[in-house]
């Protein structure tokens, strides 16, 4: 009988290396690592291969069958390289970058891997790409707490989209995305230029306008540095920046004098005198001018950048484990209170509303059986349910939920930041009803999950009716029909009854149940 | 005023000087006779190699009329030129020391080679035999008529016979023949003493012969001859899209090649001459008449012969290394460390072992190797194929560009394919040298690496041969780095980002000019700075400048170099900070070691790279640090003896010219060679303690 293969194992050990992949904007990228105490990835392989699927997407509209040969190619060298370490099995994740979002056939890349592989590979939201970009700034400051000290702003630049995050003391304060990218830019560029060489001067003003944009939206943040995250940016530090620290700091002038010399010389002999893959140093003059007009903005004159490999600390991100979920779960509900802070809202009803939705969230698990992402939902919407007051108190949740909608919040994607819009309006006035035509659009599963967190928002929202701040919900007993909410911090609680028998139609219609509420009881400390 | 010699030696005059200085140890009368004529032999199939390559390369050059000068300033014919009269030279030395010295010498020993009129009447009998039972059936003479447009390819560097024959009242034709690559050179006669040993050369016997391939004719002259052709036939890699199949019809191509020498006999017959030079096109400049007898590499054979060991030197057995319990796994014991080994002195053994223990090891998934050369029963390839058949991730990046191994490596390739192993012919436009493994292996759930370097080829023979260095290691940032290094040239990843490690084509140039400017800026601000090197061969142009400004500078600068150096050194004004030695013993010296005083706190690395622009440009290369306390002094302490020869070392002269270094008082006579071997045996574990024989301190060995 043949000896079983050392690797071919059925079931993924506790401990045993495990592989993420990103189809990213340039190359496929894999990192086998293994899990270390804390949960992180100890990485051993990072290996990547080029497909130009944002090329593809921004000069076809879709991902041409060369370009899906291409990829499979590289996902079963990936594999090859996998079963190096034993693994068998499929990757981890596999995600394909948002970008393919803009793909007429999107789907067909990903179909191709699961028919050629077998791997269900999924595509990256724009929520948790910021959040993987927070995730490699926030590694950076945990190395460098000096630079977390002061008031940061961490871009990146990526194949379409640019992401701002201003960070003070550590913790983010500001954010905001703009469609803005190395990718879109040069298409955009080349697209225009005729017979013209490509100037870096046309780059910058492609995104001119962006850049005002950019000033204005964090012109109340005081941006000390700019550390730049990516690939290109990276590529550049490595060789320019010399040393092997933590992070390279690379002066504007230097940068621009490299711009100037791509300009003159060509990509052909900077990629020979960078030793760069001729992909990036083809893209290279784009991320330059881009991030030189950044700094330009915020009139820096140097930019930072980490040493750690950006790629690496993207899909390290992609397996992180729980503290750090947690972590950014806490930064995101900061960053939307800053942002209702914006619209002047109430912070402490909203962060007491938004603390009581949390605790029904958790309490009723089993009856709404929503997950992690719907609680982040349920966070934001509460955070910002009042912010329409700015505009007007009479049909305020109808403001609320323009305002939402047609702002970013930070660590939510675009239908996350609809529903949570829709939460928000919800939270007053008629139930949500398919003659509305934002809630129409919505399908059925995602009509659901408005319905089911709108219900607990005004719950919570009656809970704290008279703004006292008070009220907390010790436990809640579904029972038959009806659920018994246990309240601490009220003795009486008929003024807390009363409020809720107004507002808790929504949550009777969509649970099946009456809420009642009484006083808990005093609790004494148990024997040790 | 006599102008200023140029800034660079010729690099094949250098590497004729260096064949001399083998040449040389062929002469040297204290060492015992077999020895010297292995030296004599080595000299001879290097200059083969020589001719197909080097002077191969510099007639395509003529050929092509490209009028452009080497780094000496020396233009291709100028060089042929000089060439020819340092080998005409060379080759006369070869045949009065053959045949003035050691067959004579040898003959005195008992070992004989005779003439055919020397015969006993029953040795002639025996020869007669073995002709027509071995040697007939398989020569096939080729009549050739010079006229026809088909003429016969003739192999290359075979001994041949052209004759001239006719029928009575016929027209004189002309045939060759050819002996082929499987026949023994000599035939060992009956009728000898037993404490005696004696032999006629193959070619005596089919000149004696010849009539019987032409019955009813008669032979009216006949002549030896050997060819040369040029070997150096390009691979253009970028047009290959089977590299495998390339490589074979590559072989072909080298056996049908231009020649570039017509070895004759003293006193071939005119007529002969004339038609040898029709038949291979060999020019005035090509034909080298050789007064002793041909194709003297083929007296290798002779240190072979059993009996005659007495004529031989003291045998070098490799040594066990220390530290290597042979009861624990090797992985275990580089789990605590790094292992270092000085070959040939140390066995090759736990490299082999290294190999062979991750094949059984079921914790083991995945092993990564280089191979270049390989010997042709190879263990270490052996335990790949074993490990591929017990379902282990083997990958082996087989080069089939290494000179004149192509076909050998064709073979192992095949063989390691069939047993499931990933098989990568080597990098396009890259001739893969790196000397390197990779283990990856399970440890208490954990996956850790561990790595071979080398200097030295995955060869058992040669490794008993070449002195070279080995590091085991379990250091997770090179291993980590041979990981990454694997990844890009087999195509697995589009970067190459190395921390430790550095690679050639890519950042070796760059680093080690670093490290020579380091050591640059140092002497200029007024601090000790010593660069010592040991390489093979240094030719390249820009770290020969490096090395002279250096020295310059005020860089103290030691070169160890074996073979080919093109740095003039001495020269005031230029290079008189730099002295160059070359040794020359029993083992090839192949160990690559490069040492950087760095203000006190020495950098040492070990290298599969000469200082070429071929290796550091055209090929993978590796450059390896050594971070091990105790590796780096025993290498330092290596890099201290090698300079301290006084027996085997010469010295190189600015007007390029090596002379042989003396001692000064027989106090000071060290070889290093023997030092390395008596210090392996000293450290070598003992098999079992014995009391009887006392005490022994621990002395430190110092030169």
């Amino acid at each position: 009988m043949p000896e079983r293969a050392p690797g071919a194992r059925s079931d993924r050990e506790a401990g045993a290396p495990q592989a993420v992949i990103h189809l990213g904007s340039n190359a496929i990228t894999l990192l086998i690592g293994e899990p270390a105490v804390d949960g992180s990835l100890r990485p051993l392989e990072l290996l990547s291969l080029p497909v130009p699927l944002a090329q593809e997407v921004f000069r076809h509209g879709q991902v041409g069958g060369e370009a899906i040969s291409q990829a499979i190619e590289v996902l079963r060298s990936h594999r090859d390289a996998m079963r190096d370490y034993g693994i068998a099995g499929p990757p981890v994740r596999i995600v394909a970058t948002n970008i393919l979002l803009e793909a007429q056939n999107q789907d067909l890349l990903l179909n191709r891997i699961e028919v050629a592989l077998g791997w269900p590979a999924e595509m990256l939201d724009d929520g948790e790409m910021t959040r993987l970009v927070y995730l490699a700034a926030r590694r950076l400051f945990d190395r460098q707490k000096a630079l977390a000290a002061q008031g940061v702003l961490v871009s990146h630049i990526g194949p379409g989209n640019t992401r701002l995050l201003f960070f003070r003391s550590g913790g983010i304060q500001d954010y905001h995305r703009y469609p803005l990218g190395i990718e879109r830019n040069r298409e955009q560029v080349e697209a225009n230029r005729g017979d013209l060489n490509v100037s870096a001067r046309m780059i910058g003003q492609t995104a001119r306008s962006l850049f005002h944009q950019m000033g204005y939206d964090f012109s109340r943040d005081a941006v000390g540095q700019l550390v730049a995250l990516g690939h290109e940016m990276q590529s550049l530090a490595r060789v320019l920046g010399g040393g092997r620290g933590r992070s390279h700091v690379l002066p504007v002038r230097k940068l621009a004098a490299l711009s100037a010399e791509i300009e003159e010389f060509g990509v052909e002999r900077l990629a020979r005198r960078l030793q760069l893959d001729f992909r990036t140093a083809d893209v290279l003059i784009y991320a330059l001018e881009l991030h030189l007009g950044l700094a330009q903005t915020f009139q820096l004159d140097r930019i930072v950048v980490p040493a750690e490999d950006f790629e690496e600390a993207l899909l390290a991100g992609m397996v992180s484990p729980a503290a750090a979920v947690d972590r950014f779960r806490r930064e995101v509900a900061q960053t939307a209170l800053n942002l209702g802070r914006k619209f002047k809202i109430d912070t402490g009803h909203a962060q007491q509303v938004a603390r009581l939705a949390a605790a029904l969230f958790q309490e009723l698990q089993d009856l709404h059986n929503l997950g992690r992402r719907e609680a982040l939902i349920l966070t934001a919407g509460t955070l910002l349910h009042e912010t329409g007051h700015l505009i007007g108190s009479r049909d305020h949740h109808l403001h609320s939920y323009y305002i939402i909608r047609h702002n970013e919040v930070f660590g939510l994607d675009q239908e996350d930041t609809l529903l949570a819009a829709l939460v928000a309006r919800y939270h007053r006035g008629p139930v949500p009803s398919i003659e509305h035509p934002e809630y129409q659009q919505l399908d059925r599963a995602q009509r659901l999950v408005v319905s089911k967190l709108a219900a607990l928002l005004r719950v919570a929202d009656s809970l704290d009716r008279g703004r006292g701040q008070r009220v907390g919900i010790r436990r809640a007993r579904p029972g038959a029909g009806r659920l018994v909410l246990e309240l601490e911090g009220v003795k009486d609680t008929s003024a807390v009854q009363l409020a809720l028998n107004r507002k808790a139609g929504l949550f009777s219609s969509v649970f099946g149940m009456d809420i009642e509420v009484e006083a808990a009881a005093a609790t004494t400390d148990s024997p040790s | 005023m006599p102008a200023a010699p140029p800034e660079f030696l010729n690099r094949e005059q250098s590497w004729l000087e260096f064949n001399s200085r083998v040449l040389a140890e062929a002469a040297r009368p204290e060492l015992p006779l077999l020895e010297r004529l292995k030296f004599l032999a080595i000299t001879a199939s290097n200059l083969d190699e020589f001719f197909m390559v080097r002077v191969g390369g510099l007639s395509a050059l003529v050929r092509a009329r490209q009028r452009g000068r080497d780094p000496s300033g020396l233009t291709a014919p100028q060089q042929l030129r000089r060439i020819r009269q340092l080998v005409e030279q060379l080759v006369e030395t070869q045949s009065a020391l053959l045949v003035g010295q050691l067959l004579p010498g040898l003959r005195a020993n008992g070992m004989s080679q005779l003439r055919l009129s020397e015969l006993t009447p029953e040795q002639r009998r025996h020869v007669e035999e073995v002709f027509s039972e071995t040697i007939f059936p398989v020569l096939t003479p080729v009549a050739v008529e010079l006229d026809e447009r088909a003429r016969p390819q003739l192999p290359g560097l075979r001994l041949g016979v052209a004759c001239a024959v006719a029928a009575p009242g016929e027209p004189v034709r002309h045939a060759v023949v050819v002996l082929p690559a499987g026949l023994p050179r000599f035939l060992p006669l009956p009728g000898v003493p037993d404490d005696g040993w004696a032999c006629v050369a193959l070619e005596d016997v089919l000149t004696h012969c010849l009539g019987a391939f032409f019955p009813g004719e008669e032979v009216r002259a006949s002549g030896l001859f050997r060819l040369t052709r040029n070997g150096d036939i390009a691979v253009d890699d970028d047009e290959v899209l089977d590299l495998a199949q390339e490589m074979e019809e590559m072989i072909e191509a080298r056996q049908q090649g231009d020649t570039v020498r017509l070895e004759v006999p003293a006193g071939l017959a005119p007529g002969l001459m004339k038609f040898l030079r029709q038949l291979t096109g060999a020019g005035a400049e090509a034909i080298y008449t050789v007064h002793g007898p041909m194709d003297p590499g083929a007296y290798m054979a002779w240190t072979r012969v059993p009996g005659f060991e007495h004529l031989l030197p003291e045998s070098w057995s490799p040594q066990a290394p220390p530290g290597l319990d042979p009861g624990k796994p090797l992985f275990d014991t580089l789990d605590e460390g790094d292992v270092l080994l000085h070959h040939p002195y140390e066995s090759f053994d736990p490299v082999v072992r290294f190999v062979q223990e991750a094949a059984e090891d079921p914790e083991v998934l995945a092993i990564k190797q280089f191979l270049y050369r390989t010997g042709s029963r190879s263990r270490i390839v052996a335990a790949l194929i074993e490990a591929a058949e017990r379902g282990k991730a083997v990958t082996v990046l087989v080069e089939l560009k290494a000179r004149f191994d192509e076909e050998r490596n064709l073979e192992r390739a095949e063989e390691l394919r069939a047993a499931g192993a990933q098989i990568i012919y080597g990098v396009r436009g890259l001739k893969s040298h790196a000397k390197v493994c990779l283990v990856v292996r399970r440890k208490n759930g954990r996956v850790r690496r561990y790595a071979h370097f080398g200097t030295g080829n995955y060869n058992e023979v040669t490794a008993r041969l070449y002195t070279d260095i080995s590091c085991l290691t379990a250091r997770e940032d090179l291993c980590a780095d041979v990981s990454a290094f694997f990844n890009a040239v087999t195509a697995r990843t589009r970067h190459l980002r190395l921390q430790r490690l550095a690679a050639a084509p890519l950042t070796l140039r760059d680093q080690v000019t670093d490290l020579i400017h380091a050591e640059a800026s140092r002497a200029a601000e007024g601090f000790p700075a010593r660069i010592q090197l040991r390489l093979n061969n240094l030719q390249d142009p820009a770290l020969i400048r490096a090395l002279y400004r250096a020295s310059q500078a005020g860089v103290d600068i030691r070169l160890n170099i074996r073979g080919v150096c093109c740095l003039r050194p001495g020269v005031p004004g230029l290079s008189e900070k730099i002295r160059v030695v070359s040794i020359v013993d029993r083992f090839l010296e192949h160990s690559r070691i490069l040492y950087f005083h760095n203000g006190g706190s020495p950098r040492l690395f070990i290298s599969s790279a000469d200082w070429m622009t071929r290796n550091l440009d055209k090929r993978i290369e590796l450059l390896v640090p050594i971070d091990d306390k105790a590796a780096k002094l025993r290498l330092i302490a290596i890099l201290k003896t090698t300079f301290k020869d006084t027996t085997n070392a010469w010295e190189l002269h600015p007007d390029g010219t090596y002379v042989r270094l003396k001692a000064g008082s027989k106090k000071e006579m060290l070889r290093s060679q023997e030092f390395f071997q008596k210090e392996a045996k000293r450290r070598a574990p003992r098999r079992r303690a014995s009391h009887a024989e006392g005490f022994e301190p621990h002395r430190p060995m110092v030169p």
